[in-house]
């Protein structure tokens, strides 16, 4: 708070064109002029098509490629361990496309996304993806067995019983310990969301990807759960990029926010958050950042 | 929370007691009215023997082994085919899901074709084929109880919320692995639903088919009970073996498919 009221809170803005020239560290994650759209693709099965058919698709796709645009343009980012980002934009703006591309899930058409120097051809347990939706669990696994799942097969941790005390302690930490032995379906959507970022983080990943995690909660519940995230952020010193439409929750807990304006039309802009932690939403720095990501928008 | 869960099962188990005692009143009536029907409307016991009079015929078969003898060969021939159908029709879903577009798309058809076709239709085929023997009943058994149930396998497939997809992949699962963990538990009840289908469509082919083919290849079920009891004009062993069926065909239903629900999917919320 002191050192925000020492400058204007609008100078605090910094508005970079090029992303990855505030790294606080070695790069974790890089994303180097990612473009990506949802074409239709041309079919690869050549025993499907003749050869002379392939041709003709392959035409059509590359023309098709131009016509539909991108959802991802040219986007980059550099996220080193430990850093907070947020991505904020309208809805249909390409955030979730985005966090699957930087997760390994989907494959840029251009550009590249680089881990610790080394291209991302799939996702790994190093880079843990949250989702919002509630159907992220296992229906059939009880709270723990959910949390034990990523230990199972993510990494290798062990015996059962060294996986148990593991889960049984992630457990106590998202405040879940008495759930342990219920079903999802059992759950309040809070419980839900508090399981995958258990199962999440037991495996102890170097990055968090979270897709509005708490996008489907109730006001007071989002807001327990961003303390909750961040005191497990604080503790196990993830890298966290975390992807809403909400701006004061991004606010709350970024130190940089991505602004993706509308789908594929101009640049990303990124803005670093030199507000002091914990962050008050009613303070007037705050609301001054509100409204400078409100005008992008 | 703890409760709410113990309610619902409680809640549960109610409602399976509730069934129960509506079967068995149920079948109290139609017993009731059949009985007097048959004492006072005046119609021959040989068209409609009274309740009294089948139960004798239905404790004497019993008693004397023959009846246990016929349903014992009905439910083993009928388990074996399940079996292999289920077998096959996971054979067949695991083509769909790891082929994709092509191989989803022939199996389609397939299903399309054959799941209208009446077991019973392709009797005198599978005749020609495999003659009048244990296998040609197990052939329509099979044949039964694939289609149904690939078409409700390859609808759960589709079904999977895409978001399990990628948590497994997130975990880097393999696809045996992926199969194992996620596909079977999260398809579990559309295999149900379809087992339950599939279960109904080849009681009734068996006891067709053993009507056919009687006791031929040994043994015989119940089928070729309710034959015989037809050649011998014994009407009241004819009620018995069609109780019989039904009986066993409600039990099944109830005891096998009943708790295999309420002891998975049931438990997980994943259906009601």
């Amino acid at each position: 708070m002191r050192e925000a009221k020492k400058k204007p809170a609008i100078a605090a803005v910094e508005l970079e064109s090029k992303a990855g020239q505030s790294i606080s560290g070695p790069p974790l994650l890089q994303a180097e002029q990612v473009s990506f759209g949802y074409q239709h693709r041309p079919r690869r099965s050549k025993a499907a098509l003749g050869t002379e058919g392939m041709e003709d698709v392959e035409g059509q796709g590359v023309e098709g490629q131009a016509e539909v645009g991108r959802v991802i343009l040219n986007f980059t980012l550099s996220a080193a361990g430990g850093d907070f980002i947020a991505v904020v934009g309208p809805s249909g703006c390409g955030k979730t496309t985005l966090l699957k591309l930087l997760g390994g899930f989907l494959h840029p058409d251009e550009g590249r996304v680089v881990w610790r120097g080394r291209s991302i051809d799939n996702p790994d347990p190093s880079r843990v993806m949250v989702f919002q939706e509630f159907d992220q669990l296992f229906p059939w696994k009880r709270v723990w067995a959910n949390v034990e799942f990523s230990l199972q097969h993510g990494i290798n941790a062990g015996q059962k019983q060294v996986r148990m005390e593991r889960v049984e302690d992630m457990l106590q930490q998202v405040g879940l310990y008495e759930a342990r032995k219920r079903f999802p379906f059992q759950l309040s959507g809070g419980m839900k969301q508090r399981t995958a970022l258990a199962r999440a983080l037991v495996c102890r990943p170097d990055m968090l990807l979270m897709d509005e995690p708490f996008g489907s909660l109730d006001a007071q519940k989002r807001e327990e759960l961003q303390e909750l995230l961040l005191r497990m952020w604080r503790q196990h010193r993830f890298a966290a990029l975390f992807v809403t439409h909400d701006i004061s929750e991004a606010l709350f807990l970024a130190d940089r926010i991505v602004v993706l304006p509308g789908p594929g039309s101009a640049e990303h802009i990124e803005i670093q958050v030199n507000l002091p932690r914990p962050r008050d939403r009613s303070a007037p720095e705050f609301r001054t950042y509100y409204r400078r990501i409100y005008g992008l928008l | 929370m703890e409760n709410e869960g113990r309610g619902r099962r409680r809640h549960g188990e109610n409602n399976g007691r509730r069934r129960w005692l509506g079967h068995l009143l149920f079948m109290l009536g139609v017993l009731a009215v059949w009985e007097l029907t048959a004492r006072l409307s005046g119609v021959s016991p040989l068209l409609l023997p009274p309740v009294s009079e089948v139960a004798g015929s239905l404790w004497s078969d019993l008693g004397s082994g023959v009846l246990s003898r016929r349903i014992g060969f009905s439910l083993l021939i009928i388990f074996e085919g399940l079996a292999l159908g289920i077998f096959g029709a996971l054979l067949l879903s695991a083509v769909v899901w790891t082929s994709g577009g092509r191989g989803a798309r022939i199996v389609d058809s397939a299903v399309a074709f054959l799941h209208p076709l009446p077991g019973i239709a392709l009797l005198p085929l599978v005749i020609i084929w495999a003659g009048t023997g244990r296998t040609a009943v197990l052939l329509i058994i099979v044949h039964s109880v694939i289609w149904p149930l690939t078409t409700n396998l390859t609808g759960g497939i589709r079904a999977v919320p895409e978001h399990l997809y990628d948590v497994s992949r997130n975990y880097r699962l393999g696809p045996l692995q992926t199969m194992a963990h996620l596909i079977l538990p999260s398809t579990l009840p559309y295999l149900i639903a379809g087992l339950r289908i599939g279960w109904a469509r080849a009681w009734r082919a068996l006891i067709a088919a053993e009507m056919v083919f009687g006791a031929a290849g040994g043994g015989g079920g119940l089928g070729w009970y309710l034959f015989q009891q037809r050649v011998f004009m014994d009407t009241s062993g004819l009620f018995a073996g069609i109780l019989l069926i039904m009986v066993i065909g409600v039990l099944c239903e109830e005891l096998l498919f009943e708790s295999l629900e309420r002891a998975t999917v049931r438990k997980w919320g994943m259906s009601r």
